[in-house]
């Protein structure tokens, strides 16, 4: 898997071009638009992290003419701008997913491997399995070693959401725009409440401590 | 050298007053010129009138002297009269039955008239004859009359006297129109000067305040109560919109910056600790997942802020659709549901699902969600939360009310400041930002927003929302409001 990265601050791009690294991805990287644009057209990617704000040639612009190409390689757009304006713009010229700076990479990494996952055009499973854990699609059933828990539909979703992304980093943001459709900030954490009781659930299920905190960053279900 | 000069002379032409003054001196010499037109014509017809009126008279006096056929008495008073000068302009002729002169009287003046002419022009009764002079525009007014003898007299008169007159006349005129050509250009200039006082006042008071940015400063106002008090009354309540905003970014930004430097102090801080002493991995990584938390921080309350301001001055369009009042509560209430029962607080919604009204369904949901979130954070375990909405005519009603602990009403007025977050609440969690948020989004909206307290027993938001569209200028109205 080959990803391509442009970036023109250093060190945001080697951020990021060491973590894909060390998540197994190929990476080349591109300071500028033109570069960017350049290396797009010519070799086959299997996703792009383009930033909004490039010297020679914007983002948008870079986005624009790739697609202009016919060239449908998943795209996320990195900007520093969170309007929801701009953000439709993004994803009306051809972007396939926006972040906004700050970001968390481990968001990063997921909605890239989402991305793959989608293009790939991968057919979805109706049945997703961890360890000894199993949830139901069809059903919207979770069972573990065959016996049925009860969840609500809300901790269903969290938990599927959750095992489709097994061993990866989720964000807060991530769940929230996931199970909710919620792109605000909760001031009381109701994400922290539901993790709360799904855990407690599948703790006395006896499944213990398969939801793990990554303090700062997330939750991240053990594969 | 020259250049400068006329371009000096350009800019004193463009000034209002300069255009006011000449304007003001054109229209007085105007009418001045049309009142002398007017006053001449009557004061030469009229001339005229009397100078008829003499001859008429003189006539009547001639023809009576004459009595039947007297001619010497008529000789010798002709003779009387012009010893006595008063003949000076006349002509007084006698003819006989046949037309052909007798006696004749010539004017003193020397302006020959050929009167020969007269024997050949047969009098008319009760009309003038006009002879004209040799080779000038002067015109002799006669009348004639028959004597009882059927001989002819004739009484005529110049215009020389009137036209001394008139020109008289024209030259003082002209002498006077001079003096007030002058006297109109120096009152002009004092009226434009006097008119334009209060405006200059204006850019006086106007040239600082722009210069240094000051908008402390006030336009004096003059309680003349004309439109140039309106204008000053105006500017000023401009400065002192002006004035609030800026009092309000600067107390915002005031209340940004203590509200980041708490997180960045402990940023600081973890990471300053962590690099002095020789920590084991176990406490370097303990210390950058404090960083990674407090940074989280910072973002959430950078984001929030901006928020408010986005909402607040308008910088983002809100994306107007139908939103359905109901369909948002149940949207809320899952979001909060767990939150809730954790706490064991009934959260529940009576809403009719029939309540639309246009807005940003984004903000819509933001802002009750932020109140919702507000309701439960101040209401003690096994409580109450609820979501009701109502609508009448022009209006939807939604209230969001809790069992909480009120507000002491001391603080009511103070929520909706960015900095305010009541005592007790100061342990919770919580921006403090999130009512003012509220309230941005209500007022963008066209809304109003109420609240009632009871301490001990409980909070209620009221939101009132047009359930008409949200038209383009009732938003911008609104934002201005703020």
């Amino acid at each position: 898997m080959r990803i391509l990265v442009v970036e023109d601050d250093k060190k945001i791009a080697s951020f990021v071009q060491n973590g894909l690294r060390q998540a197994g991805f190929a990476v080349d990287h591109a300071a500028n638009g033109d570069e960017g644009l350049h290396l797009a057209l010519t070799v086959p990617y299997d996703a792009a992290v383009v930033d909004v704000m490039l010297p020679i040639r914007d983002g948008l612009s870079m986005i624009e003419q790739i697609r202009h190409r016919k060239i449908n390689t998943p795209v996320i757009i990195l900007s520093a701008k969170r309007t929801v304006d701009e953000r439709v713009y993004g994803l009306q010229i051809g972007g396939d997913d926006y972040m906004i700076k700050p970001f968390a990479f481990s968001e990063l990494l997921a909605r890239i491997q989402g991305l793959i996952r989608r293009s790939t055009g991968a057919a979805e499973s109706t049945r997703v399995s961890a360890g000894n854990l199993t949830i139901d699609l069809l059903k919207r059933e979770a069972t573990l070693s065959g016996k049925v828990i009860d969840l609500q539909p809300r901790e269903f979703s969290l938990l599927e959401f959750l095992m489709r992304n097994a061993g990866r980093i989720v964000s807060k943001t991530m769940i929230l725009e996931h199970i909710w459709d919620y792109s605000f900030d909760p001031q009381t954490n109701v994400v922290d409440v539901l993790i709360c009781r799904l855990r407690s659930k599948l703790d006395k299920e006896g499944v213990q401590k398969i939801i793990r905190t990554v303090r700062g960053a997330g939750y991240v279900l053990k594969a | 050298m020259a250049r400068g000069m006329s371009s000096k002379l350009r800019k004193i032409y463009k000034t209002f007053r300069f255009r006011l003054t000449i304007t003001f001196s054109l229209a007085f010499i105007v009418l001045s010129l049309l009142l002398f037109a007017f006053a001449y014509f009557l004061l030469s017809s009229s001339l005229q009138a009397n100078d008829r009126t003499a001859v008429t008279l003189k006539l009547k006096e001639y023809s009576d002297e004459y009595g039947s056929g007297s001619i010497d008495g008529l000789m010798r008073k002709i003779k009387t009269d012009s010893g006595a000068g008063s003949l000076r302009y006349f002509m007084v002729r006698l003819a006989d039955s046949q037309n052909k002169t007798v006696l004749l009287q010539k004017p003193a003046e020397d302006v020959s008239y050929d009167f020969l002419q007269l024997e050949r022009i047969a009098p008319k009764r009760e009309s003038w004859i006009q002879l004209k002079a040799n080779g000038e525009d002067d015109v002799l007014d006669i009348a004639s009359a028959r004597l009882p003898d059927s001989n002819l007299i004739q009484v005529g008169k110049g215009p020389e006297q009137r036209e001394e007159l008139l020109t008289h006349f024209q030259n003082n005129f002209l002498e006077e129109l001079f003096v007030a050509v002058l006297l109109s250009i120096a009152a002009g200039a004092l009226l434009s000067r006097q008119a334009l006082r209060p405006v200059q006042r204006l850019t006086k008071a106007l040239g600082p305040i722009i210069d240094t940015g000051q908008v402390k400063a006030r336009v004096s106002i003059l309680s003349s109560g004309d439109e140039f008090e309106e204008l000053g009354v105006r500017f000023n309540q401009a400065f002192e919109k002006i004035d609030t905003l800026i009092e309000g970014i600067r107390a915002s930004m005031d209340n940004v910056a203590h509200d980041l430097r708490t997180p960045m102090t402990r940023l600081r801080a973890v990471a300053e600790n962590a690099l002095q002493w020789n920590p084991s991995p176990e406490a370097y990584r303990e210390a950058l997942s404090d960083c990674l938390e407090e940074s989280e921080q910072v973002l959430r309350m950078l984001n929030m802020l901006m928020d408010i301001s986005e909402v607040e001055t308008g910088s983002v369009q809100l994306r107007i659709a139908t939103v359905n009042i109901s369909d948002l509560a149940t949207q809320v209430i899952d979001l909060y549901r767990a939150v809730a029962e954790d706490r064991n607080i009934s959260l529940t919604s009576n809403c009719p699902p029939s309540l639309i009204v246009q807005g940003d369904q984004a903000r819509l949901l933001q802002m009750l969600a932020n109140l919702v979130d507000n309701a439960i954070k101040y209401t003690p375990i096994a409580g109450r939360v609820e979501i009701n909405a109502s609508a009448n005519d022009s209006s939807v009603l939604l209230t969001i009310c809790d069992s909480g602990i009120g507000i002491p009403p001391e603080d009511v007025h103070k929520i909706w400041d960015r900095s305010f977050r009541g005592d007790k609440s100061r342990s919770q969690r919580g921006l403090g930002l999130g009512l003012s948020l509220v309230k941005a989004v209500v007022m963008a909206h066209g809304g109003t927003i109420d609240v009632t307290s009871l301490q001990g027993q409980g909070t209620q938001f009221s939101i009132r929302l047009p359930l008409i569209s949200v038209d383009q200028s009732r938003y911008v109205k609104n934002l201005s409001k703020l």
